[in-house]
């Protein structure tokens, strides 16, 4: 009887196929990452990075249907165990994302999970960034609607993930944008967008000591004004108390400001940022780790670096507050020109710093008769620019190509990295001599040289230098890559800590890399030493300890 | 055993089959430099091929390949007619950069911004540079992760390929 349905089944749906009826798309992509541990004594002397199990394996599956206005999707996700310097609490296997979603005449509404994100996210933005670890997707109902044309409202409520659960905090969330070019119907290099959300989360409280608040409320406004040229953007956003983890328990509102205006025109690109996050750190939960449950994104306003080695002292925000700026120069020398050369050369400058705010703490005697900021508002509201400097980044990138084959990027940095806040998580609340911080005076140069060998066939070179007395101190790395277009590649890299104080620490990183391409199917294998350092995506960093091993790395799209 | 393993396949198969009949861009919006919005399944290049490449500032190898394409970018157009839309997945960290990023570069590309990824999770990117490419149909005919040097001539062939009439799928 079975048999007889089933083949029924197929014979309608393949049957239906030829006659071309619209089932809709399924889509996906897979992924999974897997590595084997070798005890390495050397860099690793007490094995604090050595698992256990020998093999480490995570791997995910995606699937997506969609059909004319209707979509649908979940997420299978396995950890056997996850990969050393990821949570730990990604363990086992499940499906922690599902959605469905349906839109029609200005009206969409979702589902299950889904990410979502206000503006420049200050108050509001779940995402999901699988190699730090973070996904804090909302698990609840979205709806967004247009109300006329240029008015766009969104709505939302739920509960955000955590692992292979949700958070206990109920996030509720509105936005309204106006869009002044759809308001008009015409689309001009001329635009002006007003936007402003609120988000409030609901925990339950029965801490003994505190009355903490069970709501807690944030706002904010944006502008952005848009020129053919010009491009300003600003936003403003206020949270209420919310005494938590991370802010120790102070019941001080937060504000927090992100603003930036660039100038483009021809060659030439300008950009300026600011930002001010004081107490803006804003999660589901009172208590939570580093990248759980966060419901908003602090845009760090510093350049994110790729080269290995300047990557090592990457900026990441400082959750308890801060202030910078930033700038930026690129202008692209004509061909022909004395700078340009015969092929035109592209120059960038940039330039970031961050400081702590200057706080003039409000304190009281706990119960063990020593002073804590617990319970009192903190510090002051609006405080100016503190003396604890977190980071300074200055570095000039110049583009060129030098003949018809061979095309070079030369860059240099300078950097100024508190590594007692940055690294070590040291909050400038308990700082009592800004000199005491361990400060970091980083110098770093990378060449890289691409030599197109012959037609598929070509061969990438990195230099890299990176001199300083702090720290760890000066590496060398030297990366060569061969790749037969568009299926074969071929790595070779080695980094030396030849400056560490650590005379055994003087050691060298090498490591070989194979990929292979077939169709939309990718594999990676990795083998050799990983220098300990930080992996940071949009100003969120993660430690990854040093290991040793093989690994592996297999993706594929459906 | 087998037999139910055969079923779930067959199954698959003719499903996937009535997949593969529709392969288009999905209906999200996106936003362009000038804060327009659009709906990405409405990109179209009339009749021409087009070519949709996902990248972001940071990504060094997604500059690379977009500034390789650009190097051949007006014989291309001449040649095929095809057009290119880059779609930045930049942050709201560096979604400000893209703009000034765009001129000091001197692209001629349609650039819009997929700010919180929405289009890249709908047609299930991993991971950037990933480049699809679409016939004068608005389908899907290709697509690429990763950029080595020489993937654009590979990438210009599929596309004269294309032009003539001919298939290219499983390539």
């Amino acid at each position: 009887m079975k048999k007889i349905l089933f083949l029924a089944f197929s014979l309608i749906s393949v049957s239906l196929f030829a006659q071309e009826k619209d089932y809709g798309q399924i889509h996906g992509n897979f992924q999974t990452n897997a590595q084997y541990y070798l005890r390495d004594s050397i860099i690793d002397p007490r094995g604090d990075a050595f698992p256990d199990e020998r093999l480490l394996a995570a791997g995910f599956l995606n699937l997506n249907y969609s059909k004319g206005n209707f979509m649908a999707g979940l997420r299978y996700e396995n950890y056997q165990n996850n990969l050393i310097g990821l949570p730990e609490g990604f363990k086992g296997e499940g499906i922690p994302y599902r959605f469905i979603r349906y839109k029609n005449e200005g009206f969409d509404v979702t589902v299950g999970n889904y990410y979502e994100q206000f503006g420049s996210g200050l108050i509001f933005r779940t995402y999901e960034e699988r190699g730090l670890g973070l996904d804090n997707a909302m698990d609840g109902i979205r709806l967004i609607y247009e109300i006329a044309p240029g008015f766009k409202a969104k709505a939302l409520v739920g509960r955000q993930r955590i692992y292979f659960e949700t958070g206990n905090g109920v996030v509720r969330g509105g936005d309204l944008e106006f869009n002044l070019n759809e308001f008009r119907g015409l689309a001009s290099t001329t635009n002006l967008i007003l936007g402003a959300g609120g988000v409030s989360r609901f925990e339950e409280s029965q801490d003994p000591i505190y009355n903490l608040p069970e709501n807690v409320a944030a706002a904010s406004f944006r502008a952005n004004f848009i020129t053919g040229d010009f491009n300003i953007f600003a936003e403003y956003a206020y949270k209420s108390q919310d005494p938590n983890s991370s802010n120790r328990f102070i019941f001080k509102p937060g504000h927090a400001i992100y603003a930036n205006g660039s100038y483009s025109k021809g060659n030439l690109g300008i950009i300026l940022g600011y930002k001010y996050y004081d107490n803006f750190l804003f999660r589901s939960e009172r208590v939570g780790n580093f990248t759980e449950l966060l419901i908003n994104y602090q845009p760090p306003l510093a350049e994110l670096h790729t080269y290995a080695l300047p990557a090592l002292y990457s900026y990441n925000v400082q959750a308890n507050g801060e202030t910078g700026f930033q700038a930026e120069v690129a202008y692209k020398f004509d061909r022909g020109t004395a700078v340009g050369g015969k092929y035109g050369t592209l120059v960038n400058l940039n330039f970031s710093n961050s400081y702590a705010l200057d706080k003039s703490f409000i304190t009281r005697t706990n119960f063990d008769s020593t002073q804590t900021i617990s319970g009192t508002d903190g510090y002051q509201d609006w405080a100016g620019i503190g003396d604890i400097q977190y980071s300074q980044d200055i570095n000039v990138e110049v583009k060129t190509k030098l003949n018809k084959k061979l095309k070079g990027t030369f860059s240099y940095y300078n950097f100024i990295y508190n590594r007692s806040a940055l690294l070590d998580g040291v909050i400038d609340d308990l700082v009592g001599d800004p000199n005491t911080l361990e400060m970091v005076y980083v110098n770093a140069m990378v060449a890289e040289i691409l030599w197109k060998i012959k037609s598929k066939h070509s061969l990438r070179t990195e230099a890299q230098l990176m001199l300083t007395e702090q720290d760890r101190g000066s590496w060398a790395l030297l990366l060569l890559e061969y790749s037969v277009a568009p299926q074969w590649f071929f790595a070779v890299q080695n980094a030396f800590n030849y400056g560490n104080p650590n005379e055994d620490l003087r050691v060298h990183y090498p490591l070989v890399s194979m990929g292979y391409t077939r169709g939309t199917t990718k594999f990676q294998f990795n083998y050799g030493r990983q220098q300990e350092g930080v992996f940071c995506v949009g100003g969120i960093c993660r430690v990854v300890p040093a290991s040793n091993g093989f690994s592996m790395m297999i993706t594929t799209n459906f | 055993m087998i037999s139910k393993l055969f079923k779930t396949l067959l199954l698959l198969v003719s499903l996937s089959c009535a997949a593969i009949a529709q392969d288009k861009v999905p209906n999200i919006q996106l936003k362009d430099l000038s804060g327009n919005m659009i709906d990405a399944n409405l990109l179209e290049n009339d009749g021409k091929p087009m070519i949709i490449s996902f990248w972001a500032t940071w990504c060094k190898p997604c500059v690379l390949e977009l500034n390789a394409i650009n190097d051949q970018y007006i014989d291309w157009q001449d040649e095929s007619g095809v057009k290119l839309i880059a779609v930045s997945v930049d942050d709201s960290r560096n979604s400000a950069r893209v703009k000034p990023f765009v001129a000091s570069q001197g692209w001629d590309y349609e650039v819009y911004l997929d700010e919180n990824q929405e289009l890249k999770r709908a047609l299930n990117v991993n991971n950037i540079p990933h480049t699809f490419l679409v016939d004068g149909n608005g389908e899907i005919v290709y697509q690429h992760n990763g950029y080595m040097t020489g993937d654009e001539d590979h990438l210009y062939e599929l596309i004269e390929k294309l032009n003539r009439g001919e298939e290219i799928s499983g390539q």
